[in-house]
């Protein structure tokens, strides 16, 4: 399989091979991040298809990355759950995306009942006491890995910006974990 | 320092949030990458035949300088316009004629009055002519009592002193253009009555009874 700058070339030239590696490569980190973001299975699966579906368009157009392929798929998925959410009024729920991930690990010792308290004190922060931005920044950052330049380019804000979104929404975290749990944070 | 390592708690709480289970379904991934090659092929098909067609227009060939493309379009710019100035000389009478007619039409149609013909023959008039009109009043008896307004008594005179004939004149009865100069009017031919040297001793006016209905003869 081809990587890199010459996987993004030979998909420039829409090469099949490449064009299918591509979207068995990021094809499910988009899901699961859209997921995160929409709640919702078909959703995640339809800005998937966007995302992929503009690609093509920005290929065949002479457009498209020319060096960060997954940053750029990213940022089409932000641009394209934002604006659905601005259409629909929707603001599910983070829970219902991460929620699959009680059901998979739940063990019944202590130490994962524990740990099964924090994570439900955090997933609830996220959601209620979080901002928009702070909530994306959180997510790409520490969930999807993406490094503070990325984030910015996906976000389109800068650097700085996003590390006093980052910053913020930590300190926010880190205030609403200490209060629920205890002296010991 | 302590906000640090709490931050650093919430970050790793953070990273154990990646591994939760939300995989993409095998079906809706599978549909999705059939749709997505399917569109990939016909992007793929379409594009390469717009791309190759934008290269030779933009003199992209391969093994050609770009420099090329340029003369090219300036050829094709002189190949089109010697070949209409060509075509223009050798149909050039036929524009000529085609250019005159044009211009030669005029824009505003003229209206000549229609030509006065002089003919020989006379303006003939024509008039009606004179009718009686038979009145009927309504009597009892129901007989419709004749009046005749045109005519004369058997004497001649003119019933009541009044002259009517003297629209006799005024009023021929020629309906019909007249052949060779003869319209049908022959005045001065009919016989006068013989005149009276004495006036008549019967001066009684004719009742009505006695009276005809006469028709006055077109002459």
């Amino acid at each position: 399989m081809k990587e890199g700058v010459a996987l993004l070339k030979a998909a420039q030239k829409l090469d099949e091979e490449a064009l299918t590696a591509i979207f068995d490569q990021f094809a499910p980190a988009i899901y699961k991040y859209t997921l995160r973001l929409s709640h919702d299975p078909i959703v995640a699966d339809n800005i998937v298809g966007d995302v992929f579906s503009q690609l093509l368009e920005q290929f065949a157009a002479g457009k498209g990355p020319r060096t960060n392929l997954r940053s750029y798929l990213y940022q089409t998925a932000y641009h394209l759950v934002v604006d659905r959410s601005r259409d629909n009024q929707h603001n599910a729920p983070l829970e219902v995306a991460v929620g699959t991930y009680e059901k998979g690990q739940f063990t019944p010792t202590q130490s994962q009942i524990e740990e099964r308290v924090m994570m439900d004190a955090l997933i609830s922060a996220m959601n209620t006491e979080l901002t928009e931005d702070q909530r994306h920044v959180i997510i790409l950052r520490f969930l999807e890995d993406f490094s503070l330049k990325e984030t910015a380019e996906i976000i389109g804000k800068e650097v700085n910006n996003i590390k006093v979104i980052q910053n913020r929404g930590i300190a926010k975290l880190r205030k609403v974990l200490g209060l629920q749990l205890g002296e010991s944070w | 320092m302590e906000n640090n390592s709490n931050d650093q708690k919430v970050i790793d709480l953070l990273s154990k949030l990646k591994d939760d289970n939300n995989v993409y379904p095998l079906d809706l991934l599978e549909s999705r990458r059939q749709e997505y090659l399917q569109r990939a092929a016909q992007v793929g098909l379409g594009i390469g035949t717009g791309t190759g067609l934008k290269n030779t227009l933009k003199g992209r060939w391969p093994g050609f300088p770009p420099a090329a493309g340029t003369w090219l379009e300036v050829a094709l710019v002189v190949a089109i316009v010697a070949e209409a100035g060509a075509a223009a000389y050798f149909y050039r009478h036929k524009l000529a004629d085609l250019l005159e007619t044009v211009l030669a039409t005029p824009g505003v149609q003229e209206v000549t009055p229609p030509p006065v013909i002089t003919s020989s023959l006379p303006v003939t008039e024509i008039s009606v002519a004179p009718t009686a009109t038979v009145t009927g009043t309504p009597t009892a008896t129901g007989t419709p009592i004749p009046v005749v307004i045109d005519g004369t008594n058997s004497n001649g005179n003119t019933p009541g002193g009044n002259d009517i004939n003297n629209n006799e004149g005024n009023n021929p009865a020629a309906s019909t253009p007249d052949p060779n100069g003869n319209n049908g009017n022959h005045f001065g031919q009919t016989k006068q009555p013989p005149k009276a040297t004495k006036e008549p001793k019967d001066t009684k006016v004719p009742n009505d009874e006695g009276s005809r209905i006469k028709i006055p003869k077109n002459k």
